[in-house]
């Protein structure tokens, strides 16, 4: 609880400095929530080049609207947030459009240093998640994923809690055969 | 056996009131294929949470080029459209001097067109 608050304070301290000009400050805030927002937007989308578009958008989403940021939430869950509606936003727009190929993909993987169990766990995530329709994949990726509460995840996808538990057990139920499938 | 999976699904997400509780660990103490689907449960669960993503190298240089353009840009936009009242407001003051005095003379910009000094004042001195 203790470190939650001082997590809380100095990424308030961060905020203020960066609204008020210190992009050293802005910085900071990017390297410290980019794994998070990172893992919504490649578990929604999965198409890294998308991914990174997404990513850069929901930080100058952030940097435009900071001084709307009162601390209500936390930041990582604002941030969240504006990168879950983004994602959705952008799955609506490709339409029908199916991820990339696994072959482009793989190019990516190569480029960050996650080791190869990391990897071959991301591979078959991405590729398992894919296969879900967006309603499901949605409250995987942030209940399961990122560990928001059930009551958190269905106040980021302004949904009923009884929805958002109805469609983790349908989205766990879907996700067994797909995964038993990929891992043979 | 079907309610009995939705209470263990429900069970990773949710706290259960004591009786489902109980319920569940019964269950769980007396049956085979419930003991397996829990099992695959927390490995599908394990593998999720497992996962990890970041974006591509650069991303946070790139970001803050892209922000240093705006904020550059909004601070251009800004100036421009101050720099343009200014020309805006000079043009008029020039235009009213001009419709007034019927030129545009240091005199008339200055205000004193047609002022004749008191001669007479100056040949005091």
């Amino acid at each position: 609880m203790e470190k939650d608050l001082e997590k809380y304070e100095k990424d308030m301290a961060l905020v203020k400095a960066a609204g008020a000009g210190d992009q050293k400050a802005f910085e900071q805030i990017v390297d410290k929530y980019r794994a998070s927002v990172a893992k919504v937007i490649v578990g929604m989308l999965g198409n890294r080049a998308d991914a990174d578009d997404v990513g850069q958008e929901t930080f100058l989403r952030f940097y435009r609207s900071m001084h709307q940021y009162k601390g209500d939430a936390a930041l990582g869950t604002y941030l969240t947030r504006i990168a879950i509606n983004l994602s959705l936003n952008e799955l609506k727009r490709r339409g029908s459009r199916r991820w990339l190929s696994l072959e482009e993909k793989h190019d990516h993987y190569h480029a960050d240093n996650r080791s190869y169990h990391d990897k071959d766990n991301a591979e078959l995530v991405e590729k398992a998640l894919a296969q879900l329709d967006t309603k499901y994949r949605a409250v995987v990726v942030l209940r399961i994923m990122q560990g928001f509460s059930t009551k958190e995840t269905a106040k980021l996808l302004d949904l009923p809690i009884g929805t958002v538990l109805s469609r983790l057990a349908r989205a766990q139920e879907k996700l067994k055969p797909i995964l038993q499938k990929l891992e043979k | 056996m079907d309610e009995l999976k939705q209470l263990l699904l429900r069970s990773y997400d949710e706290p259960l009131n004591e009786e489902e509780n109980q319920r569940l660990k019964s269950a769980l103490k007396n049956l085979d294929a419930l003991r397996r689907e829990k099992e695959e449960v927390d490995n599908i669960r394990t593998k999720l949470a497992g996962f990890h993503a970041d974006f591509s190298p650069g991303f946070t240089e790139k970001l803050m080029l892209r922000i240093a353009n705006e904020t550059t840009f909004a601070f251009q936009s800004v100036f421009r459209t101050i720099a343009l009242s200014g020309v805006a407001a000079i043009i008029l003051v020039l235009l009213s001097v001009y419709f007034v005095d019927g030129s545009l003379n240091l005199d008339s910009l200055l205000g004193i067109n047609g002022y004749a000094p008191d001669l007479g004042l100056l040949s005091m001195f």
